[in-house]
This record gives structure tokens, C-alpha cells and sequence, in this order.
């Protein structure tokens, strides 16, 4: 097949040459995850991790081809980092023979979660436009809140919940995890883990630590 | 269920408001039908691909799907069987639409762009 117009993406074009399939063939990356679980092989694994890469990578290449980000490292770091979020949980996958689903559901949540956050950041930054206030003045809290520090103090208290709290809501707060995709990694139903969030987030709201963080 | 095969072919086209009452319906008569497995499985992974490539079904074609044609068109490997004619749909367009090719053209420029901008992967997770 011809086409008029060719893209030269040296990097996509590279890791889909090193494939044994076209970069679109979920049947193939399907079949490679359920092999891999029967019979681990590191060639194998090599190929679900180039597969995975090079999916995450287009899939955010083609938003931005459309709405490009701003600034651009959030292209970067959102590539990056729901690369790593897939090779953490990848072991979680219940339906092994639907990973494309489920890899694919993690990139479109991910960009849903950064669309929403820059939404909230544009909304902040127009107030303050609109009304000339530094950043101090318009948003006195949650703008001047020390994030860093925040994080830190989340994980430090989410460390000491029960096990069976602590993953899923890392997962929740921490890698922005919807709960299905909770669900999907812990192996439990969605019920039981909006049970389980909803008593992790009862701990968190009433701890000692997080209380400065709040009014 | 005698339209079974129309309706395995039609399942990966199906809407997403659509798709999972017929899942259940086909993942129901295949559990009695073994014969139909594989069949199903095809389906399934059909959908898959997709549902990876959605942008490309859209009509009119957008940035989007004008991005993902560009993209599917990467590597050495044809594409499945169930984008090809779709792909071949949109190959015409191109050849054929100068007001098209001008915008996949302004597509492809941002994609080389952000293609340059990311790191390379070098293997593993970083």
C-alpha cells in the first residue's frame, strides 16, 4: 500500500521494526502476555516491554499532534510515567489475553487525569489574571500548600494502614488509579475497593500528621 | 443463534454504548459453543485493535485519526487485516483530497517534532 504523506518518526519507527508484528496487532501482544505467563522467557518480556513502550509513546505523540502540550516535558514525563505505572501493575492483569485493553484504558486515564489537572491549573491561573493577584493572595491554600510535602506526609501515613489498605490507596492517590483499575490489580471487585478506599481515606482525613494541611 | 458469524464480524465495529451487552450475549453462546471459541478470541483481539485505533473510524476524519493513520503506517509489518481497508480508504483520500494531504501534512510535522522531543527509550523502565 502508497500512501502521499510518511512521517519520519525515527524512534517509533525504530522500536515497531524491532517487533515481529505491526505496532496495531493485538492478537499478537495478547498472545505473547498469556505465553508469558506460562512460560517466562526474557525475549518475550523484551518484546511486551517495546510493544508497551512504543504504544505509550504513540498514544501520546497523537494527542499532542492535536493539542500539544504545554509545556512540552509534560509529554516527556507522561510517557515515562504511565510506562512505569504499566510495568509495576502489568503482574496484576486479570485477563492476560486482553493486555492491549487494559494497557490501552491506562494511557486513555491517564490523559483524562492530565486534561483535568491542567483544566484546574488554567482555572487558577485565569482568577489570577483576572483579578491581578499574586499567587499568595488568590489562592492562599491550595496553591501555597507545600506540595512536596504533602506527598510526603501521605506516604508516610499511608505506610503505616494495614496491607490490604496501603496498595490500593497509594494506587488511588498516589498513581491517580480509577477504580476499576484498582479493582483489576488487587484482583477484588470495585465494591470492596471503593469500601477500601473510602476507610483509607477516613484514616488520612482524621491523622494527626495531615491535619496541617488542612483549615 | 444462526447469525453467529455476522455478528462475531460485526463485533469489533460495535459503539461502545453497544459492545458490552453483546460481549456478554457472544461470551454466553461461545461458553456453550467451543467450537466458536477461537472465532470469539479473533473477535475479541480484532476489537482490540480497534478500539487502539479508534481515532481512524471517525468520520469526518480529524486530527486525531489523521495522526493514527500516520502512525499505523510506522514499521515494516502490515497492518491486521481489520484496519487495512479502512487504511486503504484513507490512502484514497489523501491521494485524492489536497485540502486532506495539507493537514496530514501540519499533523506530521508536530509528530516528527514530538517524535525528537521525547527520550529514547533505552530498554527497561527508567
Amino acid at each position: 500500500m502508497s500512501t502521499s504523506v510518511q512521517a519520519d518518526l525515527c524512534t517509533l519507527d525504530r522500536l515497531a521494526t524491532s517487533l515481529p508484528f505491526h505496532l496495531d496487532d493485538a492478537a499478537q501482544v495478547n498472545a505473547l502476555f498469556v505465553s508469558e505467563a506460562t512460560s517466562p522467557d526474557p525475549h518475550t518480556r523484551y518484546l511486551i516491554e517495546v510493544w508497551t513502550y512504543l504504544h505509550v509513546r504513540r498514544y501520546f505523540l497523537v494527542k499532542h499532534a492535536c493539542e500539544p502540550f504545554r509545556p512540552v516535558s509534560d509529554l516527556d514525563a507522561l510517557v515515562a510515567g504511565v510506562f512505569q505505572r504499566i510495568d509495576r501493575h502489568h503482574a496484576g492483569v486479570r485477563q492476560r489475553d486482553r493486555y492491549t485493553h487494559w494497557v490501552n484504558k491506562v494511557c486513555k486515564n491517564a490523559y483524562l487525569s492530565y486534561v483535568r489537572r491542567r483544566r484546574d491549573v488554567r482555572s487558577v491561573e485565569e482568577m489570577q489574571a483576572q483579578y491581578g493577584f499574586e499567587q499568595s493572595e488568590a489562592v492562599p491554600y491550595a496553591a501555597q500548600a507545600d506540595g512536596a510535602s504533602l506527598r510526603a506526609a501521605v506516604q508516610r501515613v499511608i505506610r503505616t494502614l494495614p496491607p490490604f489498605l496501603r496498595t490500593p490507596i497509594r494506587l488511588y492517590l498516589m498513581d491517580e488509579y480509577t477504580y476499576a483499575e484498582i479493582a483489576e490489580a488487587i484482583g477484588k471487585g470495585t465494591p470492596t475497593v471503593r469500601v477500601y478506599i473510602s476507610r483509607a481515606l477516613k484514616v488520612l482525613r482524621g491523622h494527626p500528621d495531615l491535619l496541617c494541611f488542612t483549615d | 443463534m444462526d447469525d453467529i458469524a455476522a455478528r462475531l464480524e460485526a463485533y469489533p465495529f460495535l459503539p461502545p454504548d453497544a459492545a458490552p451487552a453483546e460481549h456478554d450475549t457472544l461470551a454466553a453462546w461461545v461458553a456453550t459453543h467451543p467450537a466458536w471459541a477461537s472465532a470469539w478470541q479473533q473477535a475479541q483481539a480484532a476489537r482490540d485493535t480497534v478500539e487502539m485505533a479508534a481515532p481512524l473510524f471517525r468520520e469526518p476524519i480529524d486530527d486525531e485519526g489523521l495522526a493514527t493513520y500516520l502512525t499505523a503506517r510506522i514499521g515494516p509489518h502490515a497492518p491486521p487485516p481489520v484496519l487495512r481497508p479502512r487504511l486503504e480508504i484513507l490512502d484514497a483520500r489523501l491521494q485524492a483530497d489536497a485540502a486532506l494531504r495539507r493537514r496530514a501534512d501540519v499533523i506530521r510535522g508536530r509528530l516528527e517534532a514530538a517524535d525528537r522531543q521525547v527520550r529514547p527509550w533505552k530498554g527497561g523502565v527508567r
